[in-house]
Order: C-alpha cells, then sequence, then structure tokens
C-alpha cells in the first residue's frame, strides 16, 4: 500500500467528508434554486455564519479558543461601512482590508497573550472584545454610535437577493476549500499535534506560540472579510449587529460539530444555525434550544458529534485492519542490527553533553543541588534515583522545558539553559514523556509523519500537502517497521495498547533524528515480556549508532543490562556515577536507594 | 460645602456602593475559580434571578422586602449549588470547556427567565426611600442599607471560612484539592457549598439592587463583566484581592462617569483587565 493512501485511509472520515461536502454543496444549489426570498436570506446569513464558524477552527485544531470573532466581523463590516459611505472606496477593495484591519486585531491581542503561557487567552479575548464594542459604540464621529452606518452599497452586480446568495455560496465553498487545503497541510497536522499535546509538540520542534498567533490572525482575516460582506449585504450596521452572542454562536458552531473535521463545522452551523430559523419559534426558544442541545453534547460527546461518528467507524477500521495483520512481519532490521559489531569503549570521542553545577529551585525546594555529569557520544547513561529525586526535573531542564537556577548545560558548542524546547530539538536533542507520549487522537502513523518534520521549515514547505511529503512518508513508514508498529498504523494512539504505544513514544523521538535522545521511563508500566522486547529495541538503537540514549527508568533489569554508566541522583544530588557494576555496589547508593537489599529493587 | 468637593463626595459614595454590590457578585466568582479552576459565565444570571425572586417575594406575595431579601438568598443559592452539582463539576480544571458550560448555562436560563418573566421591565419598591443631604452631598437610603448589607454579608463570610471547621475545610480544598482530599476533606461537598455560598450572595446583591433600577432578564451582563475585570484585577481565586479590587472599580466607574463620560466607564475598566491579562495574569493579590 502507498503511503499516501495509507495516510488518507488513517482518516477514512475524510471519504465521508468529500461526499458530505459535495452533498452539502448540491443541497446549497438545490435550496438556491428553489427557495423563496425569506429561506433566501437565511441561507446568505447562514453562508456568512459558516464563513465565521470555519475562521475559528485553526485556533480550536491547536486546542485554544476565541471569544472575540463577533469584534473581528465588526472590525471588517466597520471597514467596509466607513470607506464606502464616507469615501467613496468601491466594495471590493475595501473587503480585503476589513480582512487586514481584523488581522491587525488579531496580531495585538495574540502577541500579548501568546508571548506569555497564554494559559488566559480565552479570557483575554473576551475582555478584547468588550473593549472593541465599547469603542465601536462610543467613537461617534467615525462609526456613528449606537445609529451605526446607513446606505452601505452592495457590490457591483449583485442587485437581488438570489445574486446575494449566489455569491455567498460560492464564497462559502471558497473558504471551505481554503481551510480544506490548509488543514490537509503539513501546518495543518502540526496544528493538530499542538491541540492533543502542546508539551509533546514542543519536544518534537512545533513552538506553541508562533503557530498559534498565525492561526489566530488567519481566522480573524476571514471574519474580517465574513463581516465586509455582511455590511454591505444588510446595507446597515450599528453596535447591536455584534453582540457578545454573536462571537459565543460561532463558537458553539465549531463546538456542536466537533473541531476534528471540517465537515463537523459545517454540521454544527447548521444545527444551530438554520433549523431554530426555520421552526419559526421565537427569540426565547430559540436561546433555549441553542443552550441546552449544545451543553448536552458539550456534556455528553465533549469532542462534538461528528467527530463522534468518525470515531466509531475509524476504530471499526482499525480493528479490521488489526484483524489481518495480527501476525507482525520479519523482524529483519534486529536480525541484521544483532550482527553488528559494537563499537570499542575507547574510540569514544570527548562528551557532546557537558552539565556543570546545574542547581533548580521551587521555590524553598531545592529540587536539583549542583548536578554535574557529562555522556559522551555512543554511550548509553541511565539516570536512576528514588521518587523525586530530580530526575525528570533534570530532563526538563536539558530540553528546555523549564530553566536551571544555576550552572551551565553545553550540548556540542552550544549552551542550552536559555533555549526553548522547540529549538533544543532543532540542536538535536529530543526527550520523550513518561505520560504525554503521543498524540492520542492522530493515527499512530500520522503521529510519526508530524514528526518527521526534518529541517525544512519554508512557507512552502509548511502548506505542502502531507500526502505529498514523500521524504516524511516514507520515514514514518519504516519507523513503522522499525518499531513493530505495523499492525497499529491506522490506529489512534489513544487506542493503542499500552505497550504500543510505549513503542510509539520512543519512534516520535527517533522520528525528530536526535544526535542524543531522552527517554523518561519507557519501561513503566510494561509487563516483563514487554521490558525484553523494549530492550532489544532500545539496544537496536543504541548499535545502530544513529543516537546516544539517555534514560530514566526503575526496571533495573534493563537498566543494568543496557546502559554503559549510571548516574544516581537522591534528593537533588548526584550520589554516584559510574558503571553499573561499580555504583550498584557503592554502599552509599544501597544506603540511599535500594534500602539495604537489591531484591526489592527489582520490582519497584 | 464647595460644589466640586460636593461631587468628589458624591461619586466617592456611589462608588463604594456600586463597589458593595460588585464584591458581593465577584466574592463567588473568585471562589468558584479558586475551587474548581473554572470561570463561571452564568454567575450574572444567579444576580438576575436573586433581583426578580425580590419582585416575586414583594410585588406579587406582597410580602416585606427583607423577607425577600432571604428568600433571593435561600433561593438563588440552592439553584447554583444545582448548576454547580450537575453541571460545573464535570468542569474542572478545564478552563476553556467550563467557560463554554457557563456561557451556555447563561443563554440558557437568561431565556428561560425571558420566556418565563417576560420581555417587559418589573420593578420594586424599595424600603428606604430617603434621601438625606449634608452640604450637597446625596446619600440616598438604599444605597447605605447596600454598603451596610455588604459589610455584613462578607464580615459573615470572613467568621464563617476563618472560625469554623467547614469554614477551614472549604479554604483548605481552594488552595489544594489533591490534598484537601487526602487529608479526608469531602472535596465534591466543599464544591457544592462554595457554590451556595456565591449564589446566596450573588441573590443578595440581586435583592440589593432590584428597587434602584428596573428588572430585565439581560441585567445580569454589565456587573457580570465588571465582577470578571474585579476578579481578574484582584488575582483568580483570591476573595481578599477581589474586595480590594471591587471598591477599585467601583470608584473607577464612579469616577469615570462623574468626571468623564458614563460611556467610557465599562471599556476603560477592560482595558485595566487587558492590561493585567498581558502583564501580571496573578493580578494583584493572586499565585495562580
Amino acid at each position: 500500500m502507498p503511503n499516501s493512501a495509507r495516510l488518507s485511509r488513517s482518516g477514512r472520515p475524510r471519504q465521508w467528508g468529500k461526499i458530505s461536502a459535495a452533498l452539502g454543496l448540491l443541497a446549497g444549489i438545490t435550496f438556491g434554486l428553489t427557495a423563496g426570498e425569506y429561506y433566501l436570506n437565511v441561507g446568505v446569513l447562514a453562508f456568512l455564519s459558516l464563513i465565521m464558524a470555519i475562521s475559528l477552527r485553526l485556533l480550536m485544531l491547536a486546542g485554544e479558543a476565541a471569544l472575540c470573532h463577533g469584534a473581528f466581523y465588526a472590525f471588517g463590516a466597520y471597514t467596509t461601512g466607513i470607506l464606502t459611505t464616507q469615501h467613496g472606496m468601491p466594495f471590493w477593495l475595501t473587503v480585503s482590508l476589513g480582512g487586514l484591519v481584523a488581522a491587525c486585531g488579531a496580531l495585538i491581542i495574540g502577541v500579548s497573550s501568546f508571548r506569555t503561557s497564554g494559559s488566559y487567552f480565552l479570557l483575554m479575548t473576551f475582555a478584547f472584545l468588550i473593549v472593541a464594542s465599547s469603542i465601536i459604540e462610543s467613537w461617534t464621529s467615525l462609526t456613528g454610535g449606537f445609529s451605526g452606518i446607513v446606505g452601505i452599497p452592495s457590490p457591483g452586480g449583485v442587485d437581488s437577493l438570489a445574486d446575494w446568495y449566489w455569491l455567498m455560496l460560492v464564497l462559502a465553498a471558497l473558504v471551505f476549500l481554503v481551510f480544506l487545503f490548509i488543514e490537509s497541510s503539513r501546518w495543518g497536522l502540526e496544528l493538530k499535534a499542538l491541540g492533543q499535546s502542546r508539551e509533546l509538540a514542543q519536544s518534537i520542534g512545533i513552538s506553541p506560540g508562533p503557530n498559534m498567533l498565525v492561526a489566530f490572525t488567519v481566522g480573524a482575516f476571514f471574519a474580517g472579510v465574513a463581516g465586509s460582506f455582511y455590511a454591505s449585504y444588510v446595507s446597515f450596521i450599528a453596535p447591536s449587529s455584534f453582540s457578545f452572542w454573536l462571537s459565543v454562536y460561532v463558537l458553539m458552531y465549531v463546538i456542536i460539530g466537533g473541531s476534528r473535521y471540517l465537515v463537523g463545522t459545517v454540521v454544527g452551523t447548521f444545527v444551530l444555525a438554520v433549523i431554530p430559523v426555520l421552526t419559526d419559534w421565537s427569540e426565547g426558544y430559540v436561546g433555549i434550544f441553542t443552550a441546552a442541545i449544545t451543553l448536552l453534547i458539550l456534556m455528553a460527546v465533549p469532542n462534538g458529534i461528528v467527530t463522534a461518528l468518525a470515531h466509531r467507524f475509524g476504530s471499526q477500521t482499525a480493528a479490521a485492519t488489526l484483524r489481518r495483520r495480527v501476525h507482525p512481519g520479519v523482524r529483519s532490521h534486529r536480525d541484521a542490527a544483532q550482527d553488528a559489531p559494537t563499537r570499542d569503549p575507547e574510540s569514544r570521542t570527548d562528551a557532546i553533553l557537558r552539565l556543570s553545577g546545574v542547581s533548580k529551585n521551587f521555590g524553598g525546594l531545592q529540587a536539583l543541588d549542583n548536578v554535574s555529569f557529562s555522556v559522551r557520544p555512543g554511550e548509553t547513561l541511565g539516570i536512576i534515583g528514588p521518587n523525586g529525586a530530580g530526575k525528570t526535573t533534570l530532563f526538563n531542564l536539558i530540553s528546555g522545558f523549564d530553566a536551571p537556577s544555576g550552572g551551565t548545560i553545553e550540548f556540542g558548542e552550544r549552551r542550552l539553559e536559555t533555549l526553548r524546547p522547540a529549538r533544543v530539538v532543532r540542536y538535536g536533542l529530543t526527550r520523550t514523556f513518561q505520560h504525554s507520549s503521543v498524540f492520542g487522537e492522530l493515527s499512530a502513523f500520522e503521529n510519526l509523519v508530524v514528526a518527521c518534520r526534518g529541517r525544512r521549515t519554508g512557507l512552502l514547505h509548511c502548506l505542502q500537502p502531507v500526502q505529498r511529503d514523500r521524504a516524511a512518508l516514507a520515514e514514518a513508514q519504516s519507523l513503522l517497521e522499525r518499531f513493530d508498529m505495523e499492525a497499529w498504523a491506522e490506529t489512534a494512539a489513544e487506542d493503542l495498547p499500552y505497550g504500543a504505544r510505549k513503542r510509539l513514544g520512543v519512534a516520535i523521538g527517533m522520528a525528530t533524528k536526535p544526535r542524543m535522545l531522552f527517554l523518561d521511563e519507557p519501561m513503566a508500566g510494561l509487563t516483563d515480556p514487554e521490558v525484553q522486547e523494549m530492550t532489544e529495541l532500545l539496544r537496536d538503537l543504541d548499535r545502530s549508532g544513529e543516537t546516544t540514549i539517555v534514560l530514566i527508568e526503575h526496571r533495573m533489569s534493563a537498566v543494568t543490562s543496557l546502559c554503559d554508566r549510571l548516574v544516581v541522583l537522591d534528593f537533588g544530588r548526584v550520589i554516584a556515577d559510574g558503571t553499573p557494576n561499580d555504583v550498584l555496589n557503592d554502599p552509599q547508593v544501597v544506603e540511599a536507594y535500594l534500602g539495604g537489599s537489591l531484591e526489592g529493587f527489582e520490582h519497584v | 460645602m464647595s460644589s466640586s468637593l460636593a461631587s468628589f463626595l458624591q461619586m466617592l459614595f456611589n462608588g463604594l456602593s456600586l463597589g458593595a454590590t460588585l464584591a458581593l457578585i465577584a466574592v463567588g466568582l473568585t471562589m468558584v475559580f479558586g475551587v474548581l479552576r473554572v470561570v463561571n459565565f452564568s454567575h450574572g444570571v444567579l444576580f438576575m434571578f436573586g433581583a426578580y425572586t425580590t419582585y416575586f417575594v414583594v410585588e406579587v406575595l406582597g410580602q416585606g422586602y427583607f423577607t425577600a431579601l432571604v428568600v433571593a438568598a435561600v433561593v438563588v443559592a440552592s439553584i447554583s449549588a444545582a448548576l454547580g452539582a450537575t453541571v460545573f463539576r464535570r468542569f474542572e480544571g478545564l478552563l476553556l470547556e467550563g467557560a463554554i458550560a457557563g456561557i451556555l448555562l447563561a443563554l440558557l436560563l437568561e431565556n428561560v427567565a425571558l420566556v418565563w418573566f417576560g420581555a417587559s421591565p418589573k420593578s420594586v419598591a424599595g424600603p428606604f426611600t430617603d434621601v438625606v443631604a449634608i452640604g450637597g452631598v446625596y446619600l440616598e437610603g438604599h444605597r447605605i442599607l447596600i454598603i451596610a448589607v455588604a459589610i455584613v454579608l462578607v464580615t459573615a463570610l470572613h467568621l464563617f471560612v476563618t472560625r469554623t471547621r467547614y469554614g477551614r475545610a472549604l479554604r483548605a480544598a481552594q488552595q489544594d484539592s489533591f490534598a484537601a482530599r487526602s487529608q479526608g476533606i469531602a472535596v465534591p461537598r466543599m464544591l457544592i457549598m462554595t457554590f451556595a455560598i456565591g449564589g446566596a450572595l450573588a441573590g443578595a446583591a440581586g435583592a440589593l439592587v432590584a428597587p434602584q433600577q428596573v428588572l430585565l432578564p439581560s441585567m445580569g451582563q454589565p456587573p457580570l463583566l465588571l465582577a470578571f475585570v474585579i476578579v481578574i484585577v484582584g488575582g483568580m481565586g483570591s476573595v481578599k484581592g477581589s474586595l480590594i479590587a471591587a471598591g477599585a472599580i467601583g470608584l473607577l466607574q464612579s469616577g469615570i462617569s462623574t468626571y468623564w463620560v458614563p460611556e467610557a466607564a465599562v471599556w476603560s475598566s477592560f482595558a485595566v483587565a487587558l492590561c493585567f491579562l498581558a502583564f501580571r495574569p496573578q493580578g494583584v493579590f493572586g499565585n495562580a
């Protein structure tokens, strides 16, 4: 099976997506040919809602939401209103300006929010919405205040309601296609990865800040464009057209369909924007219907209706695949690796990673105290110590997830103390996580494809459709085979059995082609045969000479058989550093860690 | 007394009474955030229900205003506790989903109120209609009542959380729900109690404001917005911070309305909140 086919198969709903999108378009055309004036108006407003909802998607794919798309819509509408009525500018010119004004708004709020962790982004967008709408209300000389702007012209040639309907249908279809293209590009996949696990995404080199900022700004641009068309369509705008609830509704359209699939957003918009109008209910009942149905969906299927349906069918295909492939293929690469000559310890060159005097305080707690050691290329280093000894903190400092309070970390010629995680990966140092080890909703294959980022980061490369990224696909495929994941290729990572998920975590790390790979408890929770298998895998990795492995691990049998050297941490200090044999016979280690006997150690 | 001094004192008085109402709303908001890490967008609806309950008790049942005040606090506390127990506890720690659930509840309940009470404005007669004029400063009796009741309620809350076993357990649950749980504190019960306390205060605030303004289903939105600003400025989860911020925002509102234009009051408060979110997201007293 060609790799690109595998990608689209992993997203089997995409086939359904194409069919339902075509059906939707057909329905839209039929509707336009048959509907009367009243319903055409409903249709035009529904298309505008749809564009708004789609424009929020990129941000939501990346795991954030905004409450200010109504403000961006208003920015576009007022830009068009002001420029056409007060400055006589032609409508089509004001459309792109409307989008740009909205995008600038997004840049301002995004830069100030994503600069930090962005944890209160939602509140920030909410505050921005309030400030923006109050300014529109009070800047009477520009916006007309509460009385608004009247007499906004239609674009030339668009005279009747039917004309508007077809124009909006074409526009909505175009926006749909643009976002379909973006979402199936490498960048779209990276946004999804960010939405699944921000930590893991960083550890494969995707920086959250810039990506979220661009996703937010691009979305705002389209919301502004929609606003421009809205202003021209209704020809009269006032602050009351852009209430808080507008932003809320847009968010709900995406939520109830589910942000995973573009078609979900279309379904969500239809359910919430069209059904209530068609039923001819009074305002109060529309609100009750919308709120109740969305709340129920949010509580029952948090990922949205369409995502839930797709997941259901998706896992059935995966199960079928599994049955066909229950016997894994021949492990040829391993047999070859077994014959590879082991490197002579004497030939090892100088250390590539050097820590000197590294400390870390959390308030009054000294998590790491003056830690110094180094790692030479090709050796396998184990870091052991009781729980709370500071092992994971140490990994966080080295990989850039946290900054040391003191000391230096040198990797080759570079200093790592102040670098962000995405930069550390680019220099060739990758870490895995004990807990958020995979991107849950992506298939195993997609997990690997997104991690095979290569060194190219240009715009064209980012927007290239994933299916055409042959290098990444081939690499992901070879990693699948190498880590014995063939049978699980199309399974969503969160549905993988535990052992396979652990292997996938290591494979994701390898996909970044690290010179040094830090593994945080790759064997925690595995059964004994699985530990055996993982040990073999890591030994093969080591022998292949592609990377240098540093691992935190409690399974002593694995640690002693894999590692050339052990560093023992206790209460944030290095209490021993040497060959496994020496270290485990060190009385201090035995006292501090082994509790006086080697027996219980085996089963920690 | 010179007229500029009089208008300054008038501004202080009005600002304090506004701050007192806002404090009652903001305390519930910040307590819920403290224990659940959820921003409760439906909190304004509770305030609205407090006002309508007062209307019902005073104007329909013909009971006294103070009876209505107590009934409003109890009724709204029950509504709030029910919402906490059925909806919000599922969203613990989920900032985004919790906020959306709150918005949806607000939309739902506001429209229930619209269908139930109708869109026509209602009004309630207050117990004190006297206005005391001291040297050009007009002290409305009802505003004095609002300040007094707010002080009593906040003091009672303070005594409850510092002096009683339940109160201490509540604070423990707010500081670290995991540690509290491992100490044998029934955190879910504390959570419902937090919602009940927040609801009682918001209901009382609605009852206090009812004689001052017309009642509409959407009346909860403006004070909720200001309560957000207060919670952000005071530090998410900090009761002390919200009390101080409530006073400050009340005065800011009143000051801008007196010396500039009333329209600028809301957006300048939100501009303050935006600056805090961008540069000091933990607020003045928070450590979030």
